[in-house]
């Protein structure tokens, strides 16, 4: 009963947390090297990008596990007794302190484990959209079309993930054409899929297949091209490339945007 | 067999690229295809058929020699007369039509597959038989889009030829001890350490110090491999000169008989006249247009300025990295550049 009694901070040294604070430090910069080495070679491995990205979290969370298990089992040698008495300690700092970070950090292993997404892919997370850059253990970070960067809490993974690409190079992208209703629908609808199919841009394969879909609405009809991208960085080149070349053509043939709308450019 | 004289191709030797012999390895399974087509469409079933192959595979030549052994019931046509044509063939007598070349029938812009669609129609609704040849790249592609499979049911995929197999077709016109391979040793090769220590500067509470960060070269990986797989008894130099010829050419038999013709120094064969293009490193434009001329083998400048705008400096570029020439206003692929061209353009996804 005296063991359990044991006061855990009595047995902390300065060495002791000298040496925990090296391993820290050593995991840390284990990590940044990794990380650093394998989006290097993932960028230059063009056609594997994402699958050598996908490594990076793994590693990350592996590494600092291991610097973890280094310093609760080698450095500080817990007893039963010990043990006991830093679960009460940790336990009383999660209920009070530091909920919201274990929940960060278990959304992190959540994403490693589960893989809605890898770094590399397009995702929508809350009110967030981009590429991932990272995934760290407290939060994910994207990089915005408008080339800022976010850190999105991994909280957020248990409920609100929307992923592009699933872990593929490719993405499906799609573009909305919104003509006027009177216009002629199939030729407007083959100049938007010719203007898809020889986009420089575009990814056809058996598994890539391109199509353009017609609907009407009251004031205006809605061309919907729907296309693989062959690289996800290039998703709004596409956009662009197919829109303003089907415009040049819509506009060659007599094909018009709805009424009331802005006059398009010539 | 029905017709036996017509069919008798293989005493129409001339002076094509392909010889009879070369026929023999390589479009045995391809002529034996198109003989039944020919015989079923006498017997009343219609079934078109495709040759695919990549760009320098020697189909046109073949075909060639094809419609003259099937002559006089079949029309020779190109593709490139035929989209200036606006794709529609022939009305005549001939009951077989032999297109070399139907990639010549579309442009990749909005508007350019006109000539192809109207091509498509043409042959869904003829009673002629059509025997077609067209750029596997393009064929690829154009299957995508284009109900191109459905008229053509048979669609034979000229297989990439290995070693053995380019032995067999350049050693078969000479005796077995004629000719004497001269293989020059590889350059040795400097193979760096591929982890080197480079040098960063980190910033701390405003004080810059240099601390030493390991770099990995990937160019040093890459040149560890052969170091790795040498084996210590040196291969006989025939072979090493067939395997280089088969790892350079793709296995394309045309590549590899201009490699061959450029090699051989009769009674020599020198293998230093074998080189491999250097890895390619373009950027996504110049990737593009490469892949354009790619999936044609050559094409029109006035081709690559409808798909791509103007694209001198870009083509230049292609050039100077020795992956393309020019012949007037045409621009081919070098078929020395053709394999690495596709590894660089299938690593990007531009070809599938």
């Amino acid at each position: 009963m005296a063991e359990s009694l044991v006061d855990p901070l009595s047995v902390l040294d300065t060495a002791l947390i000298l040496r925990s604070a090296m391993i820290l430090a050593f995991a840390y910069i284990l990590s940044r090297a990794a990380t650093a080495l394998l989006a290097r070679i993932s960028e230059r491995a063009y056609g594997y990008r994402i699958t050598i990205k996908m490594i990076i979290p793994l590693l990350k969370f592996s590494i600092y596990g291991l610097a973890i298990y280094l310093i609760l089992h080698s450095v500080l040698v817990l007893s039963s007794a010990q043990a006991l008495a830093v679960s009460g300690l940790a336990g009383a700092a999660l209920g009070f302190g530091l909920k919201d970070l274990v929940a960060e950090v278990v959304g992190g292993i959540i994403i490693v484990l589960d893989k809605p997404y890898q770094v590399g892919d397009k995702v929508r997370i809350g009110e967030a959209y981009g590429e991932v850059r990272d995934i760290g253990l407290r939060s994910t970070r994207l990089v915005t079309p408008d080339d800022s960067l976010v850190s999105v809490s991994n909280q957020l993974v248990l409920s609100q993930v929307f992923n592009a690409n699933a872990g593929s190079q490719e993405m499906m992208v799609v573009i909305d054409l919104y003509i006027d209703p009177h216009s002629d629908a199939a030729l407007a609808r083959r100049i938007a899929f010719e203007a898809l199919v020889t986009s420089r841009y575009i990814r056809l394969s058996p598994s890539h297949p391109a199509k353009v879909l017609v609907k009407d609405f009251p004031f205006y009809r809605r061309l919907r091209a729907k296309g693989y991208v062959y690289d996800l960085r290039h998703e709004f080149d596409l956009e662009t490339d197919v829109t303003a070349r089907a415009w040049l053509a819509f506009k060659g043939a007599g094909i018009e945007a709805p009424r009331g709308w802005a006059a398009i450019p010539a | 067999m029905k017709g036996g004289q017509i069919y008798d191709i293989m005493a129409l030797d001339d002076s094509g690229e392909v010889t009879a012999h070369d026929e023999d390895t390589l479009f045995a399974a391809a002529k034996e295809e198109i003989l039944r087509a020919v015989d079923e469409f006498d017997e009343g079933v219609r079934s078109n058929l495709v040759l695919v192959a990549p760009p320098f595979y020697g189909l046109e030549a073949f075909l060639d020699r094809m419609a003259k052994g099937l002559y006089p019931r079949a029309q020779p046509l190109d593709g490139a007369d035929l989209y200036r044509d606006g794709g529609l063939p022939f009305e005549s007598d001939k009951s077989i039509g032999v297109i070399s070349g139907i990639e010549r029938l579309y442009r990749r812009r909005i508007g350019g597959f006109g000539a192809m669609k109207r091509f498509i129609n043409h042959v869904a609704s003829s009673p002629h038989l059509f025997i077609a040849s067209c750029s596997v790249y393009s064929w690829d592609y154009l299957q995508e889009i284009l109900p191109l499979g459905r008229i053509f049911p048979r669609q034979i995929r000229l297989p990439v030829l290995d070693a053995k197999d380019l032995m067999e077709i350049h050693l078969s016109l000479y005796g077995e001890e004629e000719l004497e391979f001269v293989i020059e040793k590889e350059a040795p090769m400097r193979v760096g350490c591929p982890i080197r220590l480079g040098r960063r500067s980190i910033a701390i509470r405003g004080w810059k110090v240099e601390v030493p960060v390991p770099e990995v070269r990937i160019k040093d990986l890459k040149d560890l491999r052969p170091c790795i797989r040498h084996k210590t008894e040196p291969p006989p130099s025939k072979r090493v000169f067939f395997e280089r010829l088969a790892r350079i050419s793709g296995g394309n038999p045309g590549v590899a008989e201009i490699l061959w013709k450029r090699a051989l120094e009769y009674p020599l064969v020198r293998s230093e006249t074998l080189q491999e293009v250097p890895s390619i490193d373009l950027d996504f434009d110049h990737s593009f247009i490469l892949s354009i001329i790619l999936s044609k083998g050559s094409l029109e400048l006035d081709e690559i300025e409808e798909v791509a705008g103007r694209s001198m400096e870009i083509l230049y570029g292609l050039q100077r990295q020795g992956l393309i020439s020019f012949d007037g206003k045409t621009i081919s692929m070098r078929p020395d550049a053709l394999k690495g061209a596709f590894d660089h353009l299938r690593r990007l996804k531009l070809v599938v």
